[in-house]
């Protein structure tokens, strides 16, 4: 005989397992990021809570915890929920976010090439193109270039193309002679601008733009400018980016003749973004 | 004259009533970027280890030939702090050329603010080998001052990242 629980029928079973957790909306909202323990805490907590839903909202829950590791400037763990997400249900956002914490560990070639192998099966795909673009755009190279420009014209052919993709192809083009003509090393070049652009990453959400300009010192200036933080942020993103590179230094990642032939020819540095939109 | 005077007219915005306008900053900047290379130049002119790296170089730009300097005694020394000194002369010195020369570019009191705090991290890297620099007082601005509207900036290369989102 089954003798059937009567909790069953009180749906007990069913509230064990909750609905997936909202994203509070200070994670979600640009700016500089709340790091206090008050709110480890919370997220912590919020985890735990993610962890048990039912198995149809895995992928969302594990998207979202993604999502909360990276907040919390745990990106291996970040990554590893994205991983994880995609093996429950693979969407274009779990992709997307699953590509930029790959760029988040220093992976961002790995990135390029994950997210051409999603484009060459869903080359229509604009989300994944413009997270490919965006990384592809900050790490210039003969295969960033051509992975961008091998899925451009499936995007032109879309009836809301993007104006700020019009120029792409003279940019990069420009970009990539400039940096040959000024003999800049660009795998060291990229190395340096992920460690940049991710020492950004740990204290603001929101866009970061790239402004690079030659000045008339033929150096090349790359500064960082990010939405929502402050002058005192700036101080802060200077010394860890200088401890970062003393630490690859350390690591012998990169020499220190390396570092100091380099700078004559480009610069790397960090500014606060204007408060009134610019055009794209 | 005491190139000190520079450093006092780019900061004389902060006692404006009312926003700055956009002249008023693009001049603060470039008069910053200048006390900060005189006096950076009277520092090299009087240590031997930077004068030698200084006349060593048969670059004709002499912003550059600073620049320059600063990468040569850190590869030497093999010292990061010499190479933190020239990464922020090197950022200076280009906020000063889109301040001069960029006129379609934006520059507002966010510019401004770091321009003061790259500056401020510069002024600290020197006073680290030579305590005696910058003898001013550098009083960073509040947060919470006012932004002036500008116009659309046109940016030689733009790169722009996404949002992870939900």
């Amino acid at each position: 005989m089954i003798i059937i629980h009567p909790s069953f029928f009180l749906g007990r079973y069913h509230m064990a397992q909750p609905m997936v957790e909202k994203l509070p909306e200070f994670i979600v909202t640009e700016g500089r990021k709340d790091l206090s323990l008050e709110k480890f805490t919370y997220l912590n907590n919020l985890i735990k809570k993610m962890n048990l839903v039912r198995i149809e909202d895995k992928a969302e829950a594990l998207n979202r915890t993604g999502i909360i590791y990276t907040y919390m400037n745990d990106f291996y763990k970040a990554l590893e929920s994205f991983q994880a997400s995609l093996q429950y249900g693979c969407t274009e956002i779990s992709f997307s976010n699953y590509l930029q914490a790959l760029e988040r560990i220093g992976e961002y070639k790995k990135a390029l090439n994950e997210g051409e192998k999603y484009l060459d099966l869903h080359p229509n795909n604009r989300r994944v193109f413009q997270t490919l673009f965006s990384i592809a755009h900050k790490y210039p190279s003969d295969s960033s270039r051509s992975q961008v420009l091998k899925f451009m014209n499936y995007q032109m052919d879309s009836s809301n193309f993007d104006s700020d993709y019009k120029n792409i192809k003279d940019e990069l083009e420009s970009e990539m002679a400039l940096l040959k003509n000024l003999e800049i090393d660009l795998e060291y070049y990229n190395l340096i601008s992920n460690l940049a652009f991710v020492e950004v990453k740990k204290i603001q959400i929101g866009p970061v733009d790239f402004h690079t300009f030659l000045n008339d010192a033929a150096q090349l200036s790359i500064m960082i400018v990010a939405k929502g933080i402050s002058t005192s942020d700036i101080r802060l993103l200077n010394k860890n980016f200088d401890l970062r590179i003393q630490e690859l230094i350390d690591n012998n990642v990169i020499s220190f003749d390396k570092y100091a032939e380099q700078m004559t020819k480009f610069v790397h540095s960090f500014g606060i973004a204007s408060d009134v939109t610019e055009a794209a | 004259m005491d190139h000190k005077d520079f450093y006092n007219l780019g900061r004389k915005i902060d006692l404006l009533e009312g926003n700055p306008s956009e002249a008023e900053l693009r001049t603060s900047i470039g008069r910053i970027y200048y006390y900060v290379y005189h006096e950076i130049l009277r520092w090299v002119n009087c240590e031997t280890l930077l004068l030698n790296a200084y006349y060593e170089s048969e670059i004709l730009s002499t912003h550059k030939r600073l620049i320059d300097t600063f990468a040569k005694v850190s590869k030497n020394t093999q010292k990061l702090i010499y190479g933190k000194i020239c990464r922020l002369i090197g950022a200076l010195h280009t906020l000063r050329c889109n301040a001069d020369y960029q006129l379609h570019q934006k520059i507002d009191m966010q510019t401004y603010k770091s321009t003061l705090a790259n500056f401020e991290d510069l002024k600290e890297a020197c006073e680290q080998l030579r305590p005696d620099m910058f003898q001013i007082d550098i009083n960073t601005i509040s947060e919470t001052l006012g932004t002036t509207q500008t116009t659309n900036a046109e940016i030689k290369v733009k790169k722009r990242t996404i949002r992870i989102l939900d």
